[in-house]
């Protein structure tokens, strides 16, 4: 008896965890080998769509072949969630700037672009966001064409309290408008 | 249990969606199109499939104290590695899906499935009712999702699953008489208990002439048997 519950307790403390662990590892093994086989296409499919909100930001036809430079981003500029800044050319000639953003509206992960021609903003793209569907998410379709062709210092996204979307509202104005100061000064400078 | 059966109950009489009302939750948040709503029927499907396949193939050697971790575990790589296949492949349709996608893993239809029959049956048998019961709650969420995009925009849009481009498409209601809450969340829930509702009319007119049947034929027996005295 006092031999049969030693085994028992050995198959409960070893052999159950082991065999869990060995499950696991063929898990991480399967895992592994798909990330592999996927990870290439994928990160080509984002930079796709990175490059063709690009061109939706500043309103260019999806065929043009566009060049991207890296521009710094300034230290307050990272604070409030911006990760990159281009500048962008076609044949050399600047077309416009565009930047990238990651903020948290009503949820966290609302991942943007935004675009500056002239004086002016240009366009807005959203890459990805966990905006409740009907609501914050139906709001963020309305954005771009709130802000393109509005003049930079002038008021953007206003009075978001009558439908009800104020906390993305507000976060996003902070950032595009954190984006718009520093084009502008980019631009004078 | 004949296989036939195995895989009709699947679809109609053990109805995921509208029967045991398990999944409600990506049912109702993926449903405002018709191709959303095909892809996360297809994600399901798929994950139903690999996942009761391989719990069955394995039950013998899993111990009876630590199946709930492994077939989670098993869940778990297979949702993620279909999430990982359709962000490669089908990378507008994953957008779309978002977090639904990943949140199959805790879809009660897959680990109901898994602990309830693949676990009891062999490999056979459980890929006939994973493939049943993914067809059902396929076929639920394309009733859900054309009814309310339908009735919500006018017409159905199809789109390619592969590239997200436009297909084909139609528009029967002209936008002025388009009943836009059908596309809200609030329009899914409502939809749904239509439907529920229907399915219940139906089966209960169904049970009803089955019985009038029944009760006719017993009155013959009885007429016949009193006749043959």
């Amino acid at each position: 008896m006092v031999a049969n519950m030693s085994k028992k307790k050995l198959n409960n403390f070893i052999l159950l965890p082991l065999f869990l662990g060995a499950v696991t590892l063929v898990a991480a093994g399967a895992l592994t080998g798909v990330h592999l086989l996927t990870k290439p296409k994928i990160e080509e499919n984002i930079k796709q769509k990175q490059l063709s909100g690009y061109k939706a930001v500043l309103d260019l036809a999806q065929s043009d072949v566009i060049d991207l430079k890296k521009e710094t981003v300034s230290d307050e500029l990272a604070g409030i969630g911006v990760t990159n800044k281009f500048s962008v050319t076609i044949d050399t000639t600047l077309v416009g700037v565009v930047y990238d953003a990651e903020i948290t509206g009503y949820n966290s992960g609302l991942i943007f672009q935004v675009g500056f021609k002239g004086t002016k903003y240009a366009g807005f793209n959203v890459i990805s966001s966990n905006e409740t569907p009907g609501y914050g998410a139906d709001y963020l379709e309305t954005v771009h064409e709130q802000i393109k062709g509005v003049e930079i210092g002038d008021p953007i996204l206003q009075d978001p309290s009558k439908t009800g979307k104020t906390i993305t509202a507000n976060a996003l104005r902070k950032a595009l408008e954190a984006c718009a100061t520093d084009y502008l000064e980019g631009r004078a400078g | 249990m004949k296989k036939r059966k195995i895989f009709i109950d699947g679809i109609f009489a053990n109805n995921a969606a509208f029967m045991l009302f398990l999944g409600i939750c990506p049912a109702l948040a993926t449903t405002s199109s018709f191709m959303s709503a095909l892809g996360m029927g297809i994600a399901v499907l798929a994950t139903l499939i690999l996942t009761n396949v391989v719990i069955s193939a394995i039950r013998r050697w899993v111990p009876n104290e630590i199946r709930i971790p492994v077939l989670i575990v098993i869940i778990a790589t297979t949702v993620t590695i279909i999430e990982m296949l359709m962000q490669a492949y089908m990378f507008d349709l994953s957008q779309t899906l978002g977090v639904y996608l990943s949140l199959i893993v805790v879809n009660c239809i897959i680990l109901g499935r898994a602990e309830a029959f693949a676990m009891k049956n062999n490999v056979l048998d459980s890929l006939i009712d994973a493939v049943g019961t993914g067809i059902g709650f396929m076929l639920g969420l394309l009733a859900l999702a054309f009814a309310r995009e339908f009735l919500g925009t006018g017409g159905i849009a199809f789109t390619s699953l592969l590239t997200g481009q436009p297909i084909w498409g139609f528009q029967i209601i002209p936008d002025n008489y388009t009943i836009g809450l059908f596309q809200e969340s609030s329009g899914a829930f409502i939809m749904f208990g239509l439907i529920v509702a229907l399915i219940n009319f139906v089966v209960a007119k169904i049970s009803e002439n089955k019985k009038k049947k029944e009760a006719a034929a017993k009155a013959a027996a009885k007429l016949a048997a009193e006749g043959g005295k």
